[in-house]
């Protein structure tokens, strides 16, 4: 499970976020430049249609693959309570040729993202990405990608959770997330 | 033990004083602390504490080596006075060297050995190699100016910090306050006007679709193929894809890169034949390889009686290569694969006796054209060699009937044909013409067993010319029982029979629809064998 909280910020206001992100955790940014392969299974196959997520990060000098698969949020007494989104989320390194093996799934959609993050630990490991998300006009073409909002960018801040702790991670997040708030010009939402 | 280690420590100090006095840096004590310290004197009592334990010290050794017992009181008062002389010396050292003399309180044998490591004020040396590099990385752009700027470097530093640090206090101090005192809530946005909000919400919520569920991203679909180069991290991920299972929503943009099938106009259609065969796979794994099977079997095997669909809808295959006609016979034949492969499925279903039965009744239905079937269950479709050994002979005489008559409606299912009536002297006649005119064993006797007259021995011939069927001749009795009648009584029978079962009128509508396509091999499996026999003679012609 992963705690998410997702905000916007204007994109003149991006450096100055940048340096505020780094006085509070501490760390120094790491580069992200990340294609984004959604994949959505055939009709037909199997009971409910699903959807995972290959990341290929293009920052390294070797690419490497992630697939990742994203649950639907945590609903019921307990998601209102809290100020955070909570959702399952499964993660895996994988090789290149995953793309191959994953018979039964079509591409649905692709996006480039390109920014910057922020790992560190206040109570939980805790990552802040802000970032551009480009489409890709052409298939595959990740060079000539063009940014959905040119003027607005997306912060995200997530935290690894299990059912058991996820009160403490909510906990840490909002706390974190009420600093940035505060700070920065940017809205806030689930 | 403390006398004589301050004793010790005060004499390296004075020798460091000699030994150093000619370099630059004197490591010598402060003037004043020496006159304080009047080291002249401690180092006297000093020397004199020594020589009072060493006294002791003999006076032990001597009375442990004469075993006599010792005179304890004598012994302790000198132990005191040491004690004393000691306890007066510390104190005076306390005073002034506080700052670079440590003494132990407590020495007992235990922490006598590690003493002097314990209290030597050298680090460690991984504390002592961590503390250089810190040091290196703090003065690294300073190390060519003194040291008085470097200090002043350094302080500048530590004040900037100073002060970023209170600014940001104050930033959150001030913020908080606004936020308690007016209550707005975490968003604050006091300089935006609806316009721009309104903006704003609006590019948020794009974004957020975008990133979320991908509204906005989705390529359509005729555009989704490969124009320019791939980036490098697809380029070897993306080169060899595997058919049609790979992920790709239109059959054109991965499978270009397939490797290529055996024939051109076999290309899109084998891409529908295996996404109809992955698509039953589960169905039956085997579908698909008979499909394949099916479609390079028609142009090799002219003959066959698979190729019999083909040779309804195209009376010189060999001469026609017409793509569509091939694909539709392709497709007729996968249909009729498909049917064969359910009846053969239902005639395993059937118990064994069954089954007999039914072969019984395709051979009979073989070997008397003329006279139909004398029992009317339903014809399965039989296996093709069998219908092959067994329609060789008909072929000849299928088509002088074909040239015969002319071709009335097709009448498909199993509809009774009045007008067989009509037909069935002159088919006989004309079986028997046709029959002489080309004068083959298998012919001749066929022939002759359509003549309702004939005698037995051509009947016991039509039975063993159709191969190893040794039910044929169980079954002439009853053929022979319908035959040894008139032909008027024949006919009536024929007619009876005609009307009960209308296989028999399955062969004169056969007969007519020599030019029909493949309709009656995939409406009425009664039709099939019948029209098996008519496609020889086109062959041959």
């Amino acid at each position: 499970m992963e705690c998410v909280v997702q905000g916007i910020i204007e994109t003149q206001h991006v450096e100055a976020l940048e340096i505020l992100l780094q006085g509070l955790c501490g760390v120094h940014k790491q580069s992200l430049r990340i294609h984004e392969l959604c994949l959505k299974s055939v009709p037909n196959l199997g009971l409910v249609a699903s959807g995972i997520r290959l990341l290929c990060d293009l920052e390294q000098p070797q690419p490497t693959w992630t697939v990742r698969h994203v649950g639907g949020p945590m609903r019921g007494a307990g998601a209102e309570r809290i100020s955070v989104l909570m959702r399952p989320m499964v993660e895996s390194k994988v090789s290149k040729n995953a793309l191959r093996l994953l018979l039964g799934y079509k591409l649905d959609h692709e996006q480039l993202r390109v920014g910057f993050a922020f790992h560190f630990r206040r109570g939980t490991q805790i990552t802040v990405t802000v970032s551009s998300i480009n489409k890709i006009l052409k298939l595959h073409a990740t060079d000539e990608a063009v940014p959905v909002t040119p003027g607005i960018q997306l912060v995200e801040v997530t935290a690894p959770a299990s059912s058991e702790n996820y009160a403490e991670v909510v906990a840490s997040v909002s706390s974190f997330c009420e600093y940035i708030a505060l700070l920065g010009e940017n809205i806030w939402q689930r | 033990m403390e006398g004589v280690v301050v004793g010790q420590d005060q004499q390296q100090q004075q020798q460091q004083q000699q030994q150093q006095a000619g370099r630059v840096m004197v490591e010598g004590l402060n003037p004043a602390v020496q006159q304080q310290l009047n080291l002249e004197s401690v180092k006297t009592r000093a020397v004199s504490l020594f020589k009072a334990i060493s006294r002791i010290l003999e006076e032990f050794d001597a009375i442990a080596r004469t075993n006599a017992l010792p005179k304890w009181q004598d012994i302790l008062g000198q132990f005191s006075m040491v004690n004393l002389e000691l306890y007066n010396i510390v104190e005076d050292i306390k005073k002034v060297s506080k700052a670079f003399v440590v003494h132990p309180k407590n020495v007992n044998a235990e922490n006598a050995a590690i003493l002097p490591v314990m209290l030597s004020s050298k680090l460690l040396p991984e504390m002592e190699v961590e503390d250089n590099v810190k040091r290196e990385q703090l003065l690294h752009s300073m190390q060519n100016l003194s040291v008085a700027s470097q200090i002043e470097k350094l302080k500048v530093r530590i004040d900037m910090i100073g002060a970023a640090c209170e600014s940001a206090e104050k930033v959150i101090a001030d913020t908080r306050k606004a936020y308690f005192g007016t209550r707005q809530g975490p968003t604050l946005l006091p300089t935006i006007d609806k316009a721009q909000a309104a903006k704003i919400q609006e590019q948020e919520n794009l974004l957020r679709t975008a990133v979320n569920l991908g509204e906005g991203l989705r390529i359509p679909g005729d555009q989704r193929h490969i124009t320019s180069g791939l980036p490098g991290h697809l380029v070897d991920v993306l080169a060899v894809a595997d058919g049609p299972q790979s992920f790709a929503d239109s059959s054109g943009t991965y499978l270009k890169n397939t490797p290529p099938f055996s024939s051109s106009n076999v290309n899109s259609q084998g891409a529908l034949l295996q996404v109809s065969g992955a698509l039953r796979a589960a169905a039956s794994p085997s579908g698909t390889t008979s499909f394949d099977t099916t479609t390079a079997s028609p142009l090799q095997h002219v003959n066959s009686p698979r190729s019999s669909a083909n040779m309804m809808n195209t009376p010189s295959p060999q001469q026609q290569t017409h793509q569509q006609q091939q694909q539709q016979q392709q497709q007729q034949q996968q249909q009729q694969q498909l049917q064969q492969l359910q009846q053969r499925q239902k005639m395993m279903q059937l118990p064994q006796h069954q089954q007999q039965l039914l072969a019984q009744q395709q051979l009979r239905q073989a070997s008397i054209p003329g006279l139909g079937q004398l029992h009317g269950q339903p014809q399965m479709q039989f296996s093709q060699p069998l219908g092959a050994q067994q329609f060789q002979g008909r072929q000849l005489a299928s088509g002088a009937l074909h040239h015969g008559m002319g071709q009335s409606q097709l009448n498909q299912g199993n509809q009774l044909n009045r007008h067989l009536n009509q037909f069935s002297s002159p088919m006989n006649t004309a079986l028997f013409n046709s029959a002489q005119s080309t004068p083959t064993s298998q012919m001749i006797s066929n022939m002759s067993a359509m003549m309702p007259s004939q005698t037995l021995l051509p009947r016991m011939q039509i039975g063993m010319s159709g191969g190893t069927r040794n039910l044929a001749a169980a079954n002439l009795s009853d053929q022979m029982f319908n035959m040894g009648g008139n032909n008027p009584g024949m006919m009536s029978i024929q007619q009876q029979q005609q009307q009960q079962h209308g296989t028999f009128a399955n062969m004169s509508q056969n007969t007519q629809n020599l030019q029909q396509g493949m309709m009656p091999l995939q409406n009425t499996p009664q039709q099939t064998h019948p029209s098996f026999q008519q496609q020889r003679p086109q062959g041959q012609q």
